[in-house]
């Protein structure tokens, strides 16, 4: 090293702090400090200068990994927190986190907001999505109830009360024992009375394939109708006149039919029978009556027959062709019927 | 499975399996799609269904037919990916349900998958680890990084706003 000087005194100030100076140079050095006295406070500086030891000890914790997420342990249990998942040894860890870092708090929040809140959306085309069980059964049912209806409109059709009741022994019969009957059909006690009120024919027995009507005599006849309850005929007109208005229009003919039938009846009746009727149902079986006896004597009496008339006024009623005819057959006792309604038509022989 | 237990399948669960895969790709009409493919395979497979598991089942098959989707949009290139400026957009929302849906959109697939079932469906990591094919651990890692990411997602926006 060269002699020590005013430009180089720094180097040897800090190797004889250091103890890198011979002491040959320990001399020199000591020589130039008390040539120079004002650099000792400067020598002085120096030896002060030296950092103390510290013990300062880092967190590991903050950079040690979970194994199983790789997540950082610090968010591995908040996260773990959130999600509810701790076991419980992470469960005590998060605890002593917490106390220690009471601001983690807040990243704990966070976590939770991230769970989704649940929102609804629906898928509107589930129909197309779901498997048809019930089509077989729904044809099915279709169908039974097409085969039902039409056998109910068979019946209907077939049962339409204008042609059985007319051959109908055991229901003439009826007629016979309680004239009024609700449910009594009409033809054959029309046919009757139609005897009766001529009294030019002769009475006979209407036979055909179906039934037969017994001969009535006139005695017989009236005896009969003596014996017939007025407050029962009452009750029938005021019934016929109630029902008419509820009745379908598949039945409306044999309604009409039905109540011609009843005024041919009554125009049969002896006038004191009629005299004794009430008060109450009389305006309106009078008007019928009197609708009766107009027709009756317009045209049967004008050379027409009771069927002919029968069969005119259910026409009119339910404008379709309406036709009785006797039969063209050898006995010529039987009658034969023959009714058009639309497309469908009826006939009995 | 019969008709019945099938058509009660639908009014259960179809409504979760097509929010479950619009959250996922986010395009209603393919959502329809693979919500029908999802039931007519269960349908097809109606015989090997337990009625327990009904549900697991359809949205495992939802889940695959989804993944198997995506892969055949993407290579037929009718896959559009959300861009980040699409992101950015969408970022400014100040509703927390739409923030999550954004953030949830940023997320790789599976990463959204798991937390979908999670949040929606309630599942468990058992769970969503038998409809997803994956093992349990990989379950965890993927919603603990998910919440990770969708975390930092809401702090960001947090700053932003």
């Amino acid at each position: 090293m060269s002699t020590i000087n005013l430009h180089n005194y720094e180097a040897y100030f800090l190797d004889s702090l250091e103890g890198n100076l011979t002491a040959a140079e320990e001399l020199q050095l000591k020589a130039f400090l008390e040539a120079h006295p004002d650099l000792k406070a400067e020598l002085e500086d120096f030896e002060n200068i030296q950092l103390s030891k510290e013990d300062v000890q880092f967190s590991k914790s903050t950079l040690i990994r979970n194994e199983e997420t790789a997540l950082l342990q610090k968010d591995h249990l908040l996260i773990a927190g959130a999600e509810g998942v701790l076991s419980p040894e992470e469960q005590k860890e998060f605890n002593t986190l917490m106390e220690q870092e009471p601001n983690l708090l807040d990243e704990l929040a966070l976590y939770e907001k991230t769970k989704l809140p649940q929102e609804r959306v629906l898928f509107a085309d589930k129909d197309s999505l779901k498997k048809k069980q019930g089509k077989l059964i729904y044809w099915q049912f279709y169908a039974a109830a097409a085969s039902v209806a039409a056998a109910l409109l068979s019946i209907v059709l077939l049962n339409t009360p204008s042609v059985e009741p007319l051959y109908e022994t055991a229901r003439v019969q009826k007629i016979e024992q309680v004239a009024f009957d609700s449910e009594a059909p009409n033809f054959g006690y029309i046919i009757q009375a139609e005897e009766l009120k001529k009294k030019s024919r002769p009475t006979q027995a209407v036979e055909n394939s179906f039934a037969k009507v017994e001969p009535i005599t006139n005695q017989k006849n009236k005896a009969d109708l003596d014996q017939v309850p007025l407050k029962k005929l009452d009750e029938q007109l005021e019934f016929a006149e109630l029902e008419q208005e509820e009745i379908q229009p598949k039945a409306k003919e044999a309604q009409i039919i039905d109540e011609l039938a009843e005024q041919e009846v009554l125009a049969s009746l002896p006038e004191h029978l009629e005299a004794e009727e009430p008060s109450k149902t009389k305006s309106q079986s009078l008007s019928l009556k009197e609708y009766a006896k107009e027709t009756l004597k317009k045209e049967v009496l004008n050379n027409k027959t009771l069927t002919q008339v029968l069969a005119d006024e259910l026409a009119s009623a339910t404008n379709e062709k309406v036709v009785f005819e006797p039969s063209s057959k050898a006995n010529k006792k039987g009658l034969q019927f023959a009714m058009n309604l639309g497309s469908i038509s009826i006939s009995k022989k | 499975m019969t008709v019945k237990e099938y058509n009660q399948a639908v009014e259960l669960f179809s409504d979760n399996v097509f929010r479950f895969v619009l959250k996922n790709i986010r395009d209603e009409e393919k959502a329809k799609d693979i919500v029908q493919d999802s039931f007519e395979r269960m349908w097809e497979k109606k015989d090997n269904v337990e009625g327990s598991k009904v549900k697991s089942y359809l949205f495992t098959t939802a889940y695959r037919t989804m993944i198997d989707k995506i892969r055949k949009y993407k290579k037929q290139g009718n896959w559009d990916e959300l861009s980040e400026s699409d992101y950015a957009q969408s970022a400014w929302h100040h509703d927390l349900s739409e923030v999550l849906q954004t953030a949830l959109s940023r997320l790789p697939e599976v990463q959204r998958s798991v937390v979908l079932l999670r949040d929606y469906e309630g599942y468990n990591y058992e769970e969503i680890a038998e409809i997803t094919n994956l093992s349990l651990s990989q379950v965890k890692v993927y919603i603990f990084r998910a919440r990770k990411a969708l975390k930092e997602y809401l702090v960001s926006i947090e700053h932003v706003i």
